[in-house]
């Protein structure tokens, strides 16, 4: 099965390369011989792929641990869920699985846009292709998930299969990291879609918003798999970890967080180009950046250059990504500048207060954030050049940029659907606001009267107020047209509202989801936590809540062996919750894992975690008291709802279709 | 691993590239002239500007005299768009 794999992949290289060559060089010279033969090397290619993780996948559940892949990253008594989710839990498989989804993507998008966008297709397909030969190389040359592992005797290497592998990291043992990478992978590959578009417009000089119509709903697509990977992410990290926090600011979290804000710049400023035709510079910059950023933030993981929690060790593929960014970077500018006469504005901006001046500062500000978080994840490496040194800058730096961008960012989602196209009147602003404006203060007023203080929070809450209560607005008065003028009930109304205009009203739902997470971010201003020793029967006292050890055990599974406190959590006397967190050490990978607990309500989390054997013989206990964390995974679910209703077809046009 | 399951992979997927080249090139894609696309581009971007400014109005996002200024404006750009798209399209 290893040769197999193997010569899978390397036959993949040269399939690839011959169908970059036959889709440039088919497309340039408009021969269609050419061009189906680089069709057809994408779907060969999506097959080699299809092939190749099969048979990883295949190994992994025959425990075949004469793979040095397979013996590294499963053992026998792994479940046989994390059996499969071990195939992206190293960087040879992880690889092989981007460039996998890099298959899928490219053969979808050959078999949906082949025959209407007969000029662009050759150059698409190239471009994929050619992200396709380079984890090909990766995966093939540098860093093969099919290597036999070997021993060593008397100078010769021989075949060597041990009796178990050395198993999963228990980390990576949770239900929301084996879904996490897909989720982020399929966010981060499928910026490949637009990104090749945009070459291919500039390829064949086309000067209009065609590439941008054409991508629209696989922007969105890869958009919302980001932002589900990035939360799932977090979710995992405030789960799993065990440190109480969601969001560490570590570089691997930023590497996902980076295109996910050019991303979303660039999901805004599209609309300017559909609109008005302007900005066509601007957003091929954009997807440029955020195509870049999705590897560069490959490139953080896999290289070793930062430390991170949960990056890969250093490795020598770290060169070959760079290397690789550098000439793809360099190549896209170049084009992009020669072809500056087709990205020449239609019209100007007619007034500053107007709805393509409010995405123009969102965009800014977007790509401000990007900017702080990526000079803040690039710092220990920019130090250690000039310095010698490696100086992290650490999560005080990114949230005293950060938090104030975000309150600005906040404040546009909130006044940006509230202004027209072109120009809003001063009759049409004072109209507009002042309901949601009132709304703020309302909320201003209320919770500085019951004590809060907290500059930050007290903004951000008051700018949720706004942002609701603009969408609220919105979709009120877009219903009541249709009540009084349809006789539809307000449900029926808000329903048929949305679904014939899904890109307006999916996007203020998304904006809702948005207040939501800022709301969820903003509690962490009153987070606070207690860590003791606690003997059986011992208790301690948080944010109002008794946290009452009753019992502690050990014992051990065929795969670990634990320490586990029973807890019994009370308000005011009443039992609330027993809650058992525990201490994990795995045999096999030989690491230890906290398995925290965690008793959730809308307004706060009361978290738990067993930290250790204490000396007295009791367990060390750390409760954390997160207030609105809730809040923050409600509003990545309905930031995603939003997204996905976005993507659906206006229901007027199925109507068309359908007549 | 048999040798014959190992070079079915590479000697299919290079049969399977390599047929097309066989065939005679028949099909032909037209490319959009970039003035037509262009101009394409700007009517439709114009209609929908007016569907959207009328949405807004319908929903009072927009006052009476704002709606009527923009209409106003869009549609005499619409025109121009339309005249020089009938020009174009006769002339290529």
């Amino acid at each position: 099965m290893l040769q197999l794999g193997s010569v899978t992949l390397m036959t993949l290289c040269p399939v690839a390369l011959f169908g970059i060559i036959a889709s440039f060089v088919g497309g340039a010279k408009r021969r269609m011989g050419l061009v189906r033969a680089g069709e057809r090397s994408l779907l060969v290619s999506f097959l080699l792929l299809t092939l190749a993780i099969a048979i990883l996948v295949f190994q992994f559940y025959t425990d075949d641990f004469n793979s040095s892949y397979v013996a590294g990253h499963s053992n026998i008594d792994l479940s046989p869920f994390y059996k499969a989710t071990s195939l992206w839990s190293g960087q040879e498989g992880s690889l092989l699985f981007w460039n996998w989804l890099l298959g899928v993507y490219g053969a979808t998008v050959l078999l949906v846009h082949r025959k209407k966008n007969r000029d662009l297709m050759p150059y698409v397909t190239g471009i994929i292709l050619t992200a396709i030969l380079f984890f090909a190389i990766l995966n093939g040359i540098v860093s093969s998930p099919f290597v036999p592992l070997v021993s060593e005797h008397g100078g010769t290497t021989v075949p060597f299969a041990p009796q178990d592998g050395r198993g999963l990291n228990p980390l990576l043992q949770h239900p929301a990291m084996a879904i996490h990478p897909p989720m982020l992978y399929l966010g981060l590959v499928g910026f490949v879609v637009p990104f090749a578009f945009a070459m291919a417009a500039l390829l064949v000089r086309s000067p209009g918003s065609r590439w941008i119509r054409t991508t629209r709903r696989w922007t969105l697509f890869a958009w919302c798999f980001l932002s589900c990977g990035v939360l799932l992410g977090a979710r995992w990290a405030y789960v799993e970890l065990g440190w109480g926090g969601y969001w560490a600011w570590d570089p691997v979290e930023n590497a996902s967080l980076m295109p996910w804000l050019t991303g979303t710049a660039f999901l805004h400023s599209v609309m300017i180009q559909e609109k008005k035709g302007m900005m066509k510079v601007w957003n091929v910059a954009l997807v440029i950046a955020t195509y870049f950023l999705c590897l560069f933030g490959t490139f953080l993981t896999r290289s070793g250059v930062v430390s991170s929690v949960h990056a890969f060790a250093q490795s020598p593929i770290g060169f070959y990504f760079i290397t690789f960014i550098a000439i793809g970077l360099a190549l896209s500018i170049w084009l992009a500048y020669s072809r500056r006469e087709f990205l020449a504005p239609e019209s100007g901006l007619d007034s500053v207060v107007s709805r393509e001046s409010s995405f123009l500062f969102n965009n800014l500000i977007l790509l401000a954030a990007c900017f702080a978080v990526f000079w803040g994840t690039i710092f220990p490496v920019i130090s250690e050049a000039f310095r010698g040194e490696k100086i992290s800058v650490g999560p005080p730096f990114f949230n005293k940029i950060n938090i104030p961008i975000g309150l600005f960012l906040l404040f546009l989602t909130g006044v940006g659907p509230l202004l027209a196209w072109r120009k809003t009147s001063m009759a049409g602003l004072r109209r507009n606001l002042t309901w949601p404006t009132a709304a703020a203060l309302v909320v201003m007023i209320v919770l500085l009267a019951q004590g809060m203080r907290e500059f930050y929070a007290l903004i951000c809450f008051s700018l949720f107020a706004f942002v609701v209560a603009g969408v609220l607005l919105e979709f009120y008065r877009g219903s009541r047209v249709r009540m009084s003028q349809l006789g539809e009930s307000i449900v029926l109304a808000v329903y048929r509202l949305t679904a014939k205009n899904t890109r307006r009203y999916g996007g203020y739902i998304v904006h809702i989801g948005t207040a939501l997470l800022f709301a969820g971010i903003a509690g962490t201003a009153f987070n606070s936590n207690v860590r003791t020793e606690l003997l059986e029967g011992e208790s301690i006292d948080i944010a109002g809540y008794n946290v009452r050890v009753d019992h502690i055990e050990s014992d051990r599974t065929p795969n670990y062996e634990y320490e586990r406190a029973q807890i019994t959590l009370t308000e005011d006397g009443r039992e609330i919750k027993k809650l058992y967190p525990e201490r994990r050490f795995y045999f096999a990978s030989e690491q230890a894992s906290s398995e925290v607990e965690i008793h959730t309500t809308f307004s706060e989390d009361i978290y738990v975690v067993y930290a250790s054997h204490g000396p007295n013989d009791g367990a060390v206990i750390q409760v954390y008291h997160n207030p609105l964390v809730r809040w923050l995974w409600v509003g990545g679910m309905i930031l995603v709802g939003g997204t996905i209703i976005t993507i659906f077809p206006n229901q007027k046009r199925r109507e068309q279709i359908g007549a | 691993m048999s040798w014959f399951v190992l070079l079915l992979v590479p000697v299919g997927a290079i049969l399977y590239l390599l047929l097309p080249l066989l065939r005679p090139d028949r099909e032909i894609w037209d490319v959009p002239e970039a003035r037509i696309e262009s101009l394409q581009e700007k009517k439709r971007m114009l209609v929908g500007a007016v569907r959207d400014i009328d949405f807004e109005h319908s929903i009072g996002n927009l006052t009476d005299e704002d709606h009527l200024e923009a209409r106003e404006r869009l549609k005499a750009d619409l025109s121009g768009v339309v005249v020089d798209l009938k020009i174009a399209e006769e002339t290529d």
